[in-house]
């Protein structure tokens, strides 16, 4: 083995680049839950409108699963409210894609396979929420 | 049966209380939505454990946006213990949502709730006598994987060196934080910031800043194993989502001013409080 490593931090290039990806990802941020917040908030208002609207007893809820059929029978506002949903799940993986493109841009092997990683246990969430 | 207008703005209002109260003491309010909405609306404690956990995905993109700006988070520290606690989310949502499910199941869940709840209050008690960041032995683990950092200078401090140690405890804690963020609903930075400064030696402004943008990914892993099982119903999770944004924005502003010990002894009363009511809704001695 070689000498020790210097404190690794000090690659001016790859710091440099980490705070632009830093700037961009709270950017990414603010975008995607402000987005998702103003799809929420639509869609609650639409649904109190709405002649005829849903009831909601929370002592008896029970989970339903959501299928195509569903979603797309459950009107515009019903519709926002997963679209807006969606959109909030949604954004921190978008910031996971984000920083794996900076990643293999700066050629880092290491970080690369971290955040492959991390979006491998994602996609174990959607496979066991689906076929589970 | 409240009509829906009272109803969606009792629960909206509720949410903005608990992000408030969260963010003052740089928690989430998980440990608050989930107890209010079990004990105050009478939720099938699954389903408030699936709203709250998005709600918590919010409050992390709504914090982790600004922080992000300031250059405080630990990038590739927060990525790489996002390994753990992503694996810690998706674990404990199947088991939460699948297995802990029935009447003993749902016991279980919430004796783990009380549990969390108490030993969150210890930690903020601990807190108002010694909240310390180490200074961890070298570990070649930091090196290989380059997770030690500089903390930017403020007016009032210089740029820092940050050297980070003991790699695997950490992973191991954010591993547990993962777990108990998917089980019940809440961020686990209860757990992440801890394992950052008391364990890998970061200072607590970055921790908490590399906490907040964690928290996202790890709520998002259970997440979406709720969304797609149907446990997350669209019309109670966003006024809740949206409550707790907004709660946890003002909370954030004012975060600086308000850090009375009162006010953290507040909090720990509350969090007793839920916890001893948790349990006796699982003993049925109350009904909801």
């Amino acid at each position: 083995m070689s000498a020790p490593s210097p404190p690794s931090t000090k690659a001016p290039a790859s710091s440099t680049e980490l705070s632009r990806l830093s700037d961009r990802l709270g950017t990414l941020l603010q975008v995607g839950v402000v987005l998702a917040a103003l799809l929420l908030a639509i869609g609650v208002l639409g649904t109190l409108t709405e002649s005829g609207a849903p009831t909601l007893d929370p002592a008896n809820l029970h989970p339903v699963r959501p299928t195509l059929t569903s979603l797309a029978s459950g009107g515009i506002f019903a519709g926002l409210l997963v679209v807006g949903l969606v959109v909030l799940i949604a954004t921190p993986v978008a910031r996971v894609f984000l920083s794996l493109e900076t990643f293999v841009r700066g050629d880092d092997g290491d970080y690369v396979r971290v955040l492959l990683a991390v979006l491998a246990i994602l996609f174990a969430s959607v496979l066991a929420g689906a076929l589970l | 049966m409240l009509p829906l207008a009272i109803l969606l703005l009792s629960l909206l209002l509720i949410a903005v209380g608990a992000g408030f109260l969260g963010a003052l003491l740089g928690l989430g309010g998980g440990l608050i939505i989930v107890p209010a909405l079990v004990l105050v609306f009478g939720v099938d404690v699954h389903l408030a454990v699936a709203s709250s956990l998005v709600s918590v995905i919010a409050t992390s993109s709504g914090s982790a946006s600004r922080y992000a700006r300031q250059g405080l988070i630990h990038l590739r520290l927060g990525f790489f213990l996002e390994i753990a606690t992503a694996l810690g989310g998706l674990t404990g949502a199947i088991l939460t949502a699948l297995v802990l499910v029935g009447s003993t199941g749902t016991d279980i869940l919430f004796g783990v709730f009380a549990f969390v709840a108490v030993s969150a209050a210890v930690l903020i008690v601990r807190d108002l006598r010694h909240g310390g960041v180490t200074t961890p032995p070298p570990d070649p683990l930091a090196d290989r994987w380059r997770l030690h950092a500089v903390l930017p200078a403020t007016p009032t401090s210089p740029e820092r060196q940050v050297r980070v140690g003991r790699v695997r405890e950490g992973m191991a804690m954010s591993l547990a934080a993962g777990l108990a963020s998917g089980l019940l609903g809440i961020g686990g930075g209860l757990y992440k910031v801890p394992a950052m400064t008391g364990l890998m030696g970061v200072p607590m402004k970055m921790a908490s800043a590399t906490s907040s943008m964690m928290i996202g990914i790890t709520a998002t892993s259970g997440a979406i194993v709720f969304l797609l099982l149907g446990d997350v119903v669209p019309l109670l999770t966003a006024p809740i989502a949206i409550g707790t944004l907004l709660g946890t924005l003002a909370g954030t502003r004012v975060h600086t001013v308000a850090r009375a010990s009162t006010l953290r002894l507040v909090f720990v009363a509350v969090l007793i409080g839920a916890a001893v009511l948790m349990l006796l809704h699982a003993a049925g001695v109350t009904s909801a």
